[in-house]
């Protein structure tokens, strides 16, 4: 058990879905009362019976159909949806359809057929063709001189003068309407080349449309292997076949809106997808220039001129090398040369000769280094510092 | 260098462009060589840089082309 209590909105919302999804297409009769016509366009009043009443609203979009007048105490079937209003807790019908009560038995028969094909499941959307996208030709099940086909002649030519149109003129109300209907559907079944179907006609009673709320004809529109729009009457007026339909339409003209696709779209479709392909072509050249660029960034970094540069570098390096060799090289040889001139200097005999040694000479150029080097009485020369003379030996002293 | 084949198309040339890029990055070529490569590679790049301004310009061209033909279609209802 779920002790937890309900908010109030919890509860209003759970009440408006269970109320709104049961009565979402509700017929009803009963007297009105407290009707007030606003100077809006709406339409306010209650239905009630001896033992209850509803708040009914009739917006102008619905009620400007409406075909009497309604007035105060009047006996009137009324279809729409029961809806909730949640701020208020109430509870309406938003009324799309009103009818004088006179025409009860066909409401019976409708809700009756209506629960039969449901059951059946004719309704279901899964026997619901999709209508071709551009449709070349349309065939018509219509009034041949009602102001459906004039209406419809006339958005087919504006909107999509490239479509044709076929039209089976029909017998859309009264006695052997709901045959010829039939007959007018089965008749585009043999051609091959009808891409989708309209049947309908303008608005009426509901008599006027009861053709269109025949069980045959719903059938007929089930088998059908072309796809149909169905387009009965305003907005306001659902029927049988509207449910069988692949699609409804609410009026004729809206039926050609829906079929034709204009010369306008189908021009834009194909500038969509131009620019579809000419977006993918252009992503492609950029993607192309990315990889350009990056292999140009990388191609210039190899660029040879960098390298040659680079040996340039290599070789002023080399000279500059050598340079500095070849100059320390130059100046420790000076540093040599000084120094073996220095001791050349000092091996230099005159500057013994300076410091008082003389050097004698024999005739014949030879030096004298021994007493028997000369004889007495030979002359010879001695060398001083200071330059040379003449002398002669006289006798050895000793040795 | 006169032994160079002109690349058929876009694809080629930029398939040869890379192959040249990625040699000349290993760097094994010689001064000579790496001259060689590099001035085909500047003349592949030239070439790959001119067909994707002509594509882009042929781009323009195509689309340009429907606008146009509608004013004219416009002009003359």
């Amino acid at each position: 058990m779920d002790l937890k209590p309900l908010s109030i909105s919890e509860l209003t919302k759970r009440i408006k879905s269970l109320i709104e999804g049961e009565f979402s297409e509700t017929w009803i009769t009963g007297e009105i009362s407290n009707f007030h016509h606003h100077s809006s366009g709406h339409m306010y009043f209650t239905l009630k019976d001896h033992r209850a009443e509803i708040k009914c609203t009739f917006f102008r979009g619905y009620n400007q159909y409406v075909r009497f007048k309604p007035e105060e105490g009047m006996q009137v079937i009324a279809s729409g949806a029961i809806s909730v209003y949640e701020k208020r807790g109430q509870y309406q019908l938003s009324v799309r359809q009103l009818e004088p009560a006179g025409v009860g038995t066909l409401y019976l028969a409708f809700e009756a057929l209506k629960k039969e094909l449901q059951a059946e499941g004719l309704f279901d959307q899964v026997h619901k063709k999709p209508l071709p996208k551009l449709p070349k030709k349309v065939g018509i099940v219509t009034s041949g001189t009602g102001a459906a086909l004039k209406d419809m002649i006339q958005v087919f030519g504006r909107r999509a003068p490239h479509i044709s149109i076929v039209v089976r003129p029909t017998k859309v109300q009264g006695v052997g309407s709901a045959e010829d209907i039939v007959q007018g559907i089965k008749a585009f079944q043999d051609r091959q080349d009808i891409d989708v179907l309209i049947i309908g006609r303008g608005g009426g009673s509901l008599e006027d449309l009861w053709a269109f709320n025949e069980d045959i004809v719903a059938r007929a529109i089930y088998e059908s292997s072309i796809p149909i729009i169905s387009a009965v009457g305003h907005e306001v007026d659902i029927t049988i076949s509207d449910l069988v339909a692949d699609l409804r339409a609410p009026t004729p003209s809206a039926a050609a809106e829906l079929a034709s696709i204009t010369t306008q779209e189908i021009i834009s479709l194909s500038e969509n997808q131009l620019n579809a392909i000419k977006l993918r072509v252009s992503q492609k050249v950029l993607q192309k220039w990315q990889e350009c660029d990056s292999l140009e960034n990388r191609l210039k970094l190899q660029d040879p001129s960098r390298r040659i540069q680079r040996n340039k570098d290599s070789l002023n390096r080399l000279y500059h090398q050598i340079e500095f060799a070849i100059t320390t090289k130059q100046s420790s040889l000076h540093a040599g040369i000084g120094n073996i001139e220095k001791h050349l200097i000092s091996l230099n005999p005159t500057s013994v000769l300076h410091r008082g040694f003389s050097i004698a000479t024999r005739k014949d150029g030879q030096i004298v280094r021994s007493n028997k080097d000369l004889e007495s009485g030979d002359l010879f020369n001695i060398q001083t510092g200071d330059g040379h003379y003449e002398a002669e030996k006289k006798q050895n002293i000793d040795g | 260098m006169t032994d160079q084949q002109k690349p058929a198309h876009f694809e080629e040339a930029l398939q040869r462009l890379e192959a040249i890029v990625e040699k000349m990055e290993s760097g094994d070529e010689s001064l000579e060589e790496s001259l060689t490569l590099f001035e085909e590679g500047m003349t592949l790049l030239s070439f790959c840089k001119d067909q994707l301004h002509s594509a882009e310009q042929k781009i323009e061209e195509l689309s340009g082309n429907l606008p146009d033909d509608e004013m004219k279609a416009n002009g003359a209802s």
